[in-house]
């Protein structure tokens, strides 16, 4: 209990205090998941319509794999990506071990299957008639398609969400591709991993805490979204 | 000119064939199209609505033959009718913004769709739905609101697939006013479909009786 008030007196403390590292840390973590998801979802939601959209062999198989990869482990992801991106590796000549970009690519990875395969369950679970009624209403092939996309608005924006929430809140891609470098590459789950090796345990639940406070407002955000949209 | 001409039509999936060996509709007209269910009504009126294509046969409208070739030119025909789908399906979103759906569609002024929207809704005496979402809805008022977002469209062919299903006992009569009105007034070809042999002749100057598939002219 004594650990539990520190954290939260130590989070007050971190966030009203504004101090230079505590920012730097909170603003690695924002800024890598952001522009991870951001590319996921440029990149995974039209694929996952496109899956959704069209009848073609091994659609259930692909289905099934990105279904699987949803629950990817971070630390598999980060070793995968970490061969690739070391000195020996395929793109070892591009210097991105170590680096925030390195970091984009591991949680665009584990982005990319959440807010594929969500997408495709929204779709699918669309009313059938919505395209034939468009289609009634005088409405071309494109013009209903965006419709479809219109009505499935909430469930894509709840797949880009829930892929922000595995990037923002996960370690071992950021450990292991970011390497944890102070103010460039530390985020705040590297931090409470680090900051808990060290005891300071009121640390790392004040950064929890922040860590659940900005998925708490994400999904503030989208309630809010949903409720204004008429 | 016939608004509609259909020639030894068959259409029709899933092992179902709705035949038409010769049917014509003038442009004007009240055609009520009655029969069981499964008879093949629904079909017809997909086929009048260039909805589906039909495996043999020529239809034609306005005395042209349908090109089912050119997505562009079915798509021009689509928009010169309104069709109310059995069991319609509304957008999810406001009433209003559901009515104006085909109007944005077709370039209708901002302005002009506003106006449109306000009478239609005052017309069906429904004006306390027009900024519900579509989920708040009863049965009835669905079906209220897609009948609304199909006559706002002023077409000159009306298809409506069971107009007054679902509708409330007290505004079956407000629905069948307006659709007498835009027939008999604007001159307007309204093709329906009903269960009800009273409702066809009471609304209908002409009927046509569908059995498994098999159409009887009246």
């Amino acid at each position: 209990m004594d650990m539990l008030s520190e954290g939260l007196s130590g989070a007050l403390r971190l966030l009203l205090g504004f101090d230079p590292d505590f920012t730097a840390i909170v603003a690695v973590s924002v800024l890598v998941a952001f522009t991870s998801t951001s590319l996921a979802a440029l990149t995974a939601v039209p694929v996952g319509v496109l899956i959704a959209q069209r009848r073609f062999p091994g659609r259930g198989g692909v289905i099934a794999v990105l279904n699987t990869l949803m629950s990817l482990p971070t630390v598999v992801v980060g070793l995968l990506v970490y061969s690739m991106l070391s000195r020996n590796g395929l793109f070892g000549s591009l210097g991105l071990l170590y680096t925030r970009t390195a970091m984009v690519i591991g949680q665009w990875i584990l982005a990319f299957p959440i807010v594929a395969a969500l997408t495709v369950a929204t779709m699918e679970g669309l009313d059938t008639r919505v395209h034939s009624t468009a289609i009634s209403l005088g409405a071309s092939p494109m013009q209903a398609f965006l419709r479809l996309l219109s009505e499935a608005r909430f469930g894509i924006v709840a797949a880009v969400v829930a892929g922000f929430g595995r990037v923002f809140a996960e370690v071992g891609v950021s450990m292991m591709l970011g390497g944890n470098i102070k103010t460039y590459t530390r985020s705040i789950t590297t931090a409470i991993a680090l900051e808990t090796n060290r005891g300071e345990f009121a640390l790392g639940l004040a950064l929890g805490i922040v860590l659940l406070t900005v998925a708490l407002l994400v999904n503030i955000l989208l309630a809010l979204l949903k409720r204004r949209t008429p | 000119m016939t608004a509609y001409r259909l020639n030894n039509i068959e259409a029709g999936h899933n092992g179902f064939s709705l035949t038409i060996d010769d049917w014509t509709v003038e442009p004007g007209s009240m055609v009520a199209v009655v029969g069981p269910n499964g008879a093949g009504k629904t079909t017809l009126l997909n086929v009048l609505a260039f909805m589906e294509k039909p495996k043999r046969g020529t239809l034609s409208f306005r005395s042209r033959p349908v090109d089912y070739s050119s997505p562009r030119s079915l798509l021009a025909l689509r928009r010169n009718i309104a069709y109310l789908a059995q069991n319609p399906c509304l957008f999810n979103m406001s009433v209003r913004r559901n009515i104006e759906y085909g109007l944005r569609l077709r370039g209708v002024p901002r302005n002009i769709i506003g106006e449109q929207v306000k009478q239609i809704l005052e017309e069906l005496e429904m004006t306390e739905l027009e900024h519900r979402n579509v989920r708040e809805l009863s049965g009835g008022e669905v079906q209220l609101v897609a009948l609304a977002r199909t006559f706002v469209l002023h077409s000159s062919v009306l298809l409506l697939d069971e107009p007054t299903g679902n509708v409330d006992k007290a505004r079956i009569g407000i629905v069948e006013r307006r659709l007498a009105e835009m027939n008999e007034s604007d001159g307007v070809t309204v093709i329906f479909t009903t269960h009800s042999e009273v409702q066809a002749r009471r609304m209908a100057d002409s009927r046509i009786h569908i059995t498994a598939g098999r159409v009887a002219v009246n």
